[in-house]
């Protein structure tokens, strides 16, 4: 020991054994008066240990985040780490000595005396989430653990507090339940039925319109319950396509009926769609069923209607048809046996005034004459009612057709329209029309007839026939230079059996213009009348243009 | 007009128009064998040569015929059908003499390969010219139903 000091000397020292206390200090020998030095070293192994222990355990709860705080059974504070300065806005200074009440707003007081009475029985309090008051006088919603602290002889002095902030954990809980409530408001209040399951299609939500719609509870619904619900017809097929949904992991669709708690089966469009986690993992499965009930209905209701109509159609057409060739036959009984009195009596007329001429007065010639006439009136009449007839029941297959070629046709086939009986002027060029050919050669014949028909005693009929064109569509006229027709009566002229004259050797049928009008409509054309009653009549008919021809107004080949 | 060989059958139910037939001949003075049936039936049976028809000599099978196309029992278009199918008679002239100017009749006619259509009543510059177009019709030649 080489301790030279005159002062006594203390030294702590510490190795792999342990720690050790040594004191030293000079004394005077009794004997020699030789300066002598007394050491003493103590074992202070235990003791350094728990001294640290100490240390340590201060440093955790001053480091610490939450607040750890004692008090006495009094409720006073008696210690206050950094985190509880940090939390509650109070330092040690300010709060400890101070009750802990101070914390408690006004309407949780009554908590603290409980918490006492807890903690003096020995209880301990685990995560207890309250709200308690900063120093400025924010609110804090947190989570305490309170534990009683007992002295060496185990009585309870006081309690050591840890209290947690959780506003944050508790908003975002809040937020959480309120999407939640949303979703819920929302979910139960679709017109939809709603419903969750998990990614095994294991149902384990229903929303409120399904359970109302089916009279069941979530319990009796969770799992497999849906199938009781659902019509055992259709169960099996749904429940393959559920499981073929859940396999692919694909969008499901199927119609079902559901009962409902009336016993009633209605019909539901159902839809489902997985849902998946950011992995794109399907964590579960969100469906939906909407009663497409009335839809169907209104779909067959549609149907039927659609079909009764069609039905109706069908009937109406087979009798129309039915009316149609029961006129077919008429008028082809018409055409063979009503014309053969006529013939009979304009052949036999004829044979008379042939083989018996000079047998006969000249009263007598005449009558025969008139019987010939008579006959070929009424032959011509039951002609023009069939055609008439004809027209009025068939739709004509329109072409293009050569209006000059068909006037000049009509001509050459009627005398009374060649010079010397009558002078027909043609102003080419005629444009070519859309037509059905042998209707407009019978509109042209009428229409030149009954322009060389009506001229003033004496007078050679003089008609010009020119086109042109007009909106697109073909224009021809025909005018003459006979009587005319007052403006009056130019509305009944295209009328059946209109005649407006009373000439007994005009021998017209009345039924000529008629059929005029009746062809030209049948071929989308109009017809009309320009006359003032005086100087001849200006009749005209309106044809769409050939289609090569559709052109000819600004085309120098139209005029 | 002097025409040999040709023997006719009129088929006509009407006696006014079979009248108008024999007036018609006589003015345009054709001459030939001219024989009458009434109705479809007959007409078949005159050609089959069955019951009052079987004797040849009275009741010779014609050369040409004038058919008429409404008429009892079997129609004009249900003895052309029947003509048609009988190999030794198909080729037969046949004049359709009828009083229908309808479109379809014509039409109908025209696809039963007839060799003439008429309007009645029959007159003698019709038949004139009818009595020519048979001379020019080679015996059992095929029919050119494009001549109308």
């Amino acid at each position: 020991m080489a301790v030279a000091s005159p002062e006594p000397i203390s030294k702590s020292e510490r190795d792999e054994l342990g720690a050790f206390q040594t004191n030293a200090a000079p004394i005077q020998d009794p004997c020699n008066g030789a300066l002598l030095h007394l050491a003493l070293t103590r074992d202070v192994t235990q003791q350094k240990e728990v001294q640290e222990m100490h240390r340590f355990l201060a440093a955790i709860v001053e480091s610490s985040d939450d607040a750890i705080i004692t008090k006495n059974l009094d409720g006073i504070v008696t210690s206050w780490n950094r985190g509880a300065e940090r939390i509650f806005g109070y330092s040690p200074q300010e709060i400890i000595g101070r009750p802990i009440s101070v914390l408690i707003p006004p309407d949780r007081l009554g908590e603290e005396p409980a918490i006492l009475a807890r903690l003096r029985r020995g209880e301990s309090i685990d995560h207890y989430e309250t709200v308690r008051r900063r120093k400025d006088g924010t609110l804090l919603c947190i989570s305490i653990t309170v534990s009683p602290v007992r002295d060496a002889e185990g009585h309870i002095i006081g309690a050591s507090k840890i209290a947690r902030d959780v506003t944050e954990r508790r908003s975002a809980q809040e937020a959480l339940r309120e999407s939640e409530d949303r979703f819920r408001a929302l979910a139960d209040n679709i017109s939809q039925l709603a419903w969750s399951a998990t990614e095994l299609g294991v149902a384990t939500w229903y929303n409120r319109r399904w359970l109302d719609y089916t009279g069941t509870t979530l319990e009796q619904m969770k799992g497999r319950g849906w199938e009781t619900v659902h019509h055992p017809d259709h169960v099996e097929r749904v429940r393959e396509n559920i499981q073929k949904a859940l396999a692919l992991g694909v969008e499901w669709e199927d119609t079902f009926p559901l009962r409902g708690k009336d016993g009633r089966y209605r019909w539901f469009l159902s839809r489902a769609v997985p849902v998946r986690d950011q992995h794109g993992e399907i964590k579960s499965w969100f469906g939906t069923n909407t009663d497409i009930t009335e839809l169907l209905e209104t779909r067959e209701a549609l149907a039927k209607s659609h079909q009764e109509l069609e039905d109706r159609i069908q009937e109406r057409t087979a009798s129309l048809q039915k009316a149609v060739s029961q006129m077919e036959e008429f008028s082809y009984t018409v055409s063979h046996d009503l014309r053969a009195p006529a013939r009979a009596m304009r052949g036999y007329a004829k044979i008379i005034l042939d083989d018996f001429s000079e047998n006969l007065r000249p009263e007598a010639k005449d009558y025969l004459e008139r019987i010939v006439r008579g006959g070929a009136r009424m032959d011509a009449l039951i002609q023009d009612v069939l055609t008439y007839s004809r027209l009025s029941r068939r739709d004509l297959e329109l072409n293009p057709v050569a209006l000059d070629k068909v006037v000049a046709d009509v001509i050459q086939q009627y005398p009374e329209l060649q010079p010397p009986r009558a002078q027909t002027n043609i102003r080419q060029p005629l444009l070519p029309v859309l037509a059905h050919e042998p209707s407009l050669a019978q509109v042209v014949s009428n229409l030149l007839i009954n322009a060389a028909k009506f001229v003033p005693a004496g007078e050679i009929p003089r008609i010009t026939v020119r086109t042109e064109v007009r909106h697109a569509r073909v224009r021809l006229w025909v005018e003459d230079n006979g009587i005319g027709i007052k403006p009056e009566h130019q509305h009944r002229i295209f009328g059946v059996f209109e005649r407006l004259t009373t000439d007994p050797k005009s021998e017209g049928t009345g039924i000529g213009l008629a059929i005029v009008r009746k062809a030209v409509e049948k071929m989308g054309g109009a017809v009309g009348l320009e006359s003032d009653g005086l100087t001849g009549s200006r009749f005209w008919i309106e044809l769409s243009p050939a289609p090569a021809y559709v052109d000819t107004e600004s085309s120098p080949v139209a005029r | 007009m002097s025409i040999p060989n040709q023997v006719l059958l009129l088929v006509e139910d009407c006696p006014d128009d079979v009248f108008f037939m024999r007036y018609a001949l006589k003015q345009a003075a054709i001459t030939c064998p001219t024989h009458v049936v009434t109705d479809g039936q007959q007409a078949i049976d005159y050609l089959s040569g069955l019951g009052q028809y079987s004797d040849r000599s009275a009741f010779p099978l014609p050369t040409a015929i004038f058919l008429d196309l409404k008429l009892p029992f079997l129609n004009g278009f249900d003895v052309l059908s029947w003509l048609r199918n009988q190999p030794s008679l198909s080729q037969l002239p046949v004049i359709i003499l009828t009083g229908s100017s309808e479109s379809r009749d014509k039409e109908q006619a025209r696809a039963l390969g007839v060799l003439d259509y008429y309007v009645k009543p029959a007159t003698p510059s019709m038949l004139r010219a009818v009595m020519e177009s048979l001379n020019h019709v080679p015996a059992r030649a095929p029919l050119d139903a494009s001549r109308f």
